[in-house]
């Protein structure tokens, strides 16, 4: 009762009494690119706020002046001090240090992890992507995400990652505000995002704000850079299996500017003169993938800006064939084509208005495709003395997803001790769950074409929600929300209303304690096959039989800022997931005439444990060690009879450790090392007769042997860890920069496990034999900015 | 370019010689053989088990029968029935006929392994109240009878079922039987739309304690067989998670991309499945 009394008497202070509305954009003096997250804090009342995902700021404060201080990791602070007469316009562009001085920066900082009242967050440097070392020389952001604490990598390489237990499924990667739904490319051992192409990420794994919606564990804003403001400028490299490009640079100086980065593997035209070597002219295959960023940003006015951007990406798979061969006076041609591709398609179009200084508004129209097809074809030709004749036949199998979407989102700053966000949004789902094309020709004319399989499912989705990030005193900071969602499928709806709450309370300048509870819904469904990484992931949605997943999530946490260059912090989570699928026994990916519905249970899923993460930001040395110890579950009626069993990415324990030293401006080296317990199985342990095969000893059908499997997932592989150190040697050159990277992953050559199986040694005994994909792997690339 | 290609060279050569396979040690695995009983009790038959051992999945030795053992058969209220017979190749046989609602507890003891046990109960007969058959043409064309079928469910109680179609044909004086696949659109069947089954198994989930009519398909074979059995078998649970199980496991054995199978297993101390069951047969004739 103190607290809102105080709380309703400052209200009205500030809204009958002077103030004056400060806003502005904080971007990067050299870029003009916006810096996210930045700190704007006044002096004289003690009073702060951030900028939004567009570099906006706005903070209303009383009395005649403020002394306001412009701060963000990694750039000098700036400080103005203002007349508060009236509303003030004021644009700031911070100038990046060359070094992260420790004594400039602790000395500013503001913006510590005890502040803030989100929790289970993140923001990860993209300066440490860069530094650290990557496998095959590949930057990847999912790949250095998954060395946080309560982020777990599924199988060996795979850039997917498991959020406090949950799914694959259940991230919601944001490209620029636009759910990307396959992240993954070369069967995920690396992700779809170009590090070049990237401004920042912020991971939240809990406490969900309630303008976030629509998965249950975890959301991965990543923002793409807006393009240089001020001149042109680019960065490229070449590495073992790709090159890429990054070109940025102003259309119109300071008004209008473009980002454009590409990317694409070369294995398969350096390997082609290999294979059609090796296959004696008469096919060849090969793999690769590409993806394509593309951003412009227009400036009309302080109030008004547009942005267009899209993302390409394919992944492809080739195999082709040629045979020709004479006999009795006919020749015979035969050729045959295999395609194995997936890929995402996505374009937004968002424009900013500010309706008022303290009224922020972005409206958004995105698209968003992800598409896996498998496909054969053959055409078989007959020559002869009497004519031509030709057959061919052609297979198709396609599945995806295809979004459109529109939203509208508010940022309303009332107050220095308020922030609100409101909005709301529809998107229009088109499911693909399997379709199969089958056409034959003869001699020209169709014979069949026909379609069959799961026909396509329409859907839609609407949102709205409000949140307010709120102080009460000087201790307590809480943000609290609701987030409303439906879900119209078939004709059947389903609603549901999501309570957000996250708060912390300083315990003193460098300590705060820090709780939160998230209701989460999600109206998709992935269908994936547990055992091999192969991209035949099948969005599903929600259906009559098959309700949306819901979860629940709790969570408590310490932060602790300890020498003003270190922070510390522990937090503990239980999560509670329903309505969760996952394959019946027996039930293969490859399938007969059932539909997806009938090839799965639902059930229910518990994860819980503690989380700590250790990090230091600045500094020449600098990095973190996290530790997870977590459980988590699932329980389905038709699976294991009922009894609860481990989920197949369960880890007790999980340790990352990413640590960067610069030694100066021409070297730094970067380390990593990753222990996991295994992951969890299913094997079987004793072998006996079937009643089938016992009881027809005379004769008869049956399989003799089953193999006895006490648990689903209750055998556990051997552990995994690795270590990998790479090194940077930079060079400055008159008006561009060179940097040579090399590194070497699994260092000591550990053997992890991919996958076990059971097989017969040389002398005929049966053993378990491990797979292991890779072992030390050294790796270079050579990069370019200018 | 060229270090390139050398470099690349050099890496797909290093993961290819040393990605690899290696034997690992398998705690999990059993160094014990256990004794494996497979029996199948009705009131129609004499006790009769088949008794083998298992191995680890390890172990690459023969699953052989158990020839040297003594099975006893209890009943559920602690009464002594009867001790089996070895009657040759680990089948052990008795003279008595379980009874209608009987529950039966069947000792197995081996010289060697650990004594096990199962239990079960015969569940309800079932009459077939009604029959009726039509011959129809399937979507595609395809000749069809249309059987339906009428029971009644027994209440508040959860029951399982088997239903099965023979089609005989006489041949000097003998007569040849062979199973039909049976189509079905009644969702407690559970079948998927196009989906073909020699045996279907279901529970009452959805008309527990109703007078039930069945409706499914067959091949019509009437122009060249003589007549048509209808089976309807009542289980037990135990037989009903076994026959499931069993199902799942052998449609997916061998396939990689399927899920691995969990069989269900009643025999404490061991393996195998102790499992009841009542059949009624329906002829229809030509």
């Amino acid at each position: 009762m103190k607290y809102f009394t105080s709380f309703l008497f400052s209200f009205l202070f500030f809204y009958y009494y002077g103030q004056a509305t400060i806003s502005g954009y904080i971007s990067d003096g050299n870029s003009g690119e916006p810096l996210i997250g930045a700190t704007v804090f006044d002096e004289m009342t003690l009073k702060g706020t951030t900028t939004n995902p567009y570099g906006y700021f706005s903070i209303t404060l009383p009395g005649d002046s403020a002394r306001l201080r412009f701060s963000f990791v990694g750039f000098t602070p700036q400080k103005f001090s203002v007349e508060l007469a009236k509303d003030i316009k004021l644009n700031v562009e911070l100038v990046a240090q060359n070094n992260l001085d420790e004594v400039v920066i602790t000395a500013e900082s503001q913006n510590s992890i005890q502040d803030d009242s989100q929790m289970s967050s993140i923001d990860l440097s993209m300066e440490k992507v860069k530094a650290l070392p990557v496998f095959l020389g590949e930057q990847d952001v999912m790949k250095t995400l998954q060395l946080l604490p309560g982020v777990q990598s599924g199988s060996e390489g795979a850039s997917g990652i498991y959020v406090r237990g949950g799914g694959p499924d259940q991230n919601l990667i944001l490209l620029d505000g636009v759910p990307v739904y396959n992240a993954s490319h070369l069967f995920g051992f690396f992700s779809v995002f170009n590090a070049d192409a990237i401004n920042s990420v912020q991971l939240i794994k809990g406490g969900f704000p309630a303008h976030y919606g629509g998965r249950l564990s975890s959301v991965i804003d990543i923002r793409m850079k807006e393009g240089n403001m001020k001149e042109i400028h680019g960065e490229g490299s070449i590495g073992l299996i790709s090159a890429k490009l990054m070109l940025e640079g102003p259309i119109v100086k300071d008004k209008t500017s473009f980002a454009i980065s590409g990317r694409r593997t070369y294995i398969d035209l350096l390997a082609r003169p290999l294979i059609k070597a090796a296959a004696e002219g008469s096919g060849y295959g090969g793999y690769f993938f590409y993806d394509l960023n593309a951003k412009i940003n227009h400036k009309f006015s302080d109030k008004s800006r547009l942005y267009a951007s899209g993302y390409f990406g394919n992944d492809k798979f080739y195999a082709n064939f040629t045979d020709s061969y004479s006999q009795n006076g006919t020749t015979y041609d035969i050729e045959s084509v295999n395609d194995l591709k997936w890929g995402n398609a996505i374009a937004a179009l968002r424009w900013n208005y500010l309706i008022t200084p303290k009224l922020f508004s972005n409206t958004t129209l995105t698209f968003s495709k992800y598409n896996f097809n498998i496909g054969f074809s053959e055409e078989d030709t007959q020559t002869s003395s009497s004519g031509t004749t030709s057959n061919a036949f052609s297979f198709d199998y396609l599945s995806g997803i295809k979004d459109f979407s529109g939203k509208v989102d508010f940022d309303y700053n009332p107050h220095p001790d308020h922030f609100v966000k409101f909005g709301t949004g529809y998107t229009n789902h088109t499911f693909t769950p399997g379709v199969n094309t089958f056409k034959q020709d003869a001699n020209g004319s169709s014979q069949i074409d026909t379609s069959f399989g799961a026909n396509p499912i329409n859907a839609g989705e609407f949102w709205v929600y409000a949140e307010d990030d709120f102080k009460i005193g000087q201790r307590i900071k809480v943000n609290a929300g609701l987030h409303f969602s439906g879900f119209v499928v078939e004709g059947v709806t389903y609603t549901s209303l999501q309570p957000r709450i996250s708060a912390r309370y300083l315990l003193n300048e460098l300590s705060s304690i820090k709780a939160s509870f998230a209701s989460m819904a999600q109206y998709l469904h992935l269908l994936t096959n547990s055992g091999i990484g192969l991209p035949t992931d099948l969005w599903v949605p929600p259906t009559a039989d098959i309700k949306p997943q819901f979860s629940n999530q709790v969570a408590i946490g310490y932060a602790h800022t300890i020498a003003k260059k270190y922070e510390f912090s522990i937090e503990g989570y239980y999560k509670t997931m329903e309505n969760l699928i996952e394959y019946k026994d027996g039930a293969s990916f490859f399938g007969n005439n059932e539909t997806w519905e009938d090839k799965v249970e639902v059930g229910s899923g518990l994860s819980y444990g503690a989380e700590i993460l250790f990090e230091k930001k600045i500094g020449k040395t600098s990095g973190w060690v996290g530790y997870t110890l977590s459980w988590s579950n699932r329980t389905f009626e038709n699976l294991n009879f009922g009894e609860p069993f481990p989920y197949r990415y369960d880890r007790r324990h999980d340790i990352g450790a990413a640590i960067t030293h610069k030694f100066n401006d021409k070297v730094d080296i970067g380390v990593v090392w990753v222990y996991g317990t295994g992951n969890a199985v299913t094997l079987g342990t004793e072998r006996y007769n079937s009643f089938d095969a016992a009881t027809n000893f005379y004769g008869g059908f049956g399989y003799g042997e089953i193999e006895y499997i006490e648990s689903r997932n209750g055998y556990r592989m051997p552990a995994y860890h690795r270590l990998d150190i790479g090194i940077n040697l930079h060079k400055k050159m008159e008006k561009w920069e060179r940097t040579w990277s090399f590194g070497v992953y699994n260092i000591y050559n550990r053997q992890n496990p991919f996958y076990l199986y059971f097989s017969r040694d040389n002398v005929g005994d049966r053993r378990l034999t491990q797979v292991s994909l890779f072992p030390l792997i050294p790796s270079f690339s050579y990069s370019f900015k200018f | 370019m060229k270090a390139i290609l050398i470099s690349l060279v050099i890496v797909l050569f290093t993961i290819g010689i040393t990605s690899c396979e290696k034997y690992i040690d398998f705690d999990d695995a059993s160094k014990e053989s256990k004794i494996v009983l497979n029996a199948d009790i009705n009131p129609d038959s004499t006790f009769l088990v088949h008794l083998s051992r298992s191995l680890s999945v390890l172990d690459s030795r023969d699953l052989i029968s158990l020839e040297n053992g003594k099975v006893d058969v209890w009943d559920l209220e602690g009464n002594f029935v009867e001790t089996l017979d070895h009657i040759g190749n680990g089948f052990y046989r008795g003279t008595t006929y379980p009874q209608d609602y009987g529950g039966y507890r069947i000792v197995a003891d081996v010289e060697g392994y650990k004594s096990v046990q199962a239990v079960d109960s015969i569940p309800e007969k079932i009459v077939i109240k009604s029959i009726d058959t039509l011959g129809v043409s399937s979507q595609s064309n395809f000749e069809e009878l249309k059987i339906t079928i009428g029971f009644d469910d027994v209440p508040n109680k959860s029951n399982f079922y088997k239903i099965e179609v023979y089609t005989f044909q006489s041949v000097n004086g003998n007569s040849y039987g062979y199973p039909l696949a049976i189509r079905s659109d009644d969702v407690s069947l559970g079948l998927s739309g196009e989906g073909y089954y020699s045996e279907v198994f279901f529970d009452d989930v959805l008309f527990d304690g109703q007078s039930k009519e069945l409706i499914f398909y067959v091949e019509d074979t009437r122009s060249y067989d003589d007549y048509l059995e209808v089976r309807l078998t009542s289980l037990s649970e135990s037989a009903f998670l076994y026959e499931k199980t069993y199902r799942a496991f052998t449609a997916s054995n061998g396939n990689p991309f399927a899920q691995p199978v969990i069989m269900y297993n009643n025999v404490e101390n061991g393996f195998g499945i102790l499992k009841a069951q009542q059949v009624v047969i329906k002829e229809v004739s030509f």
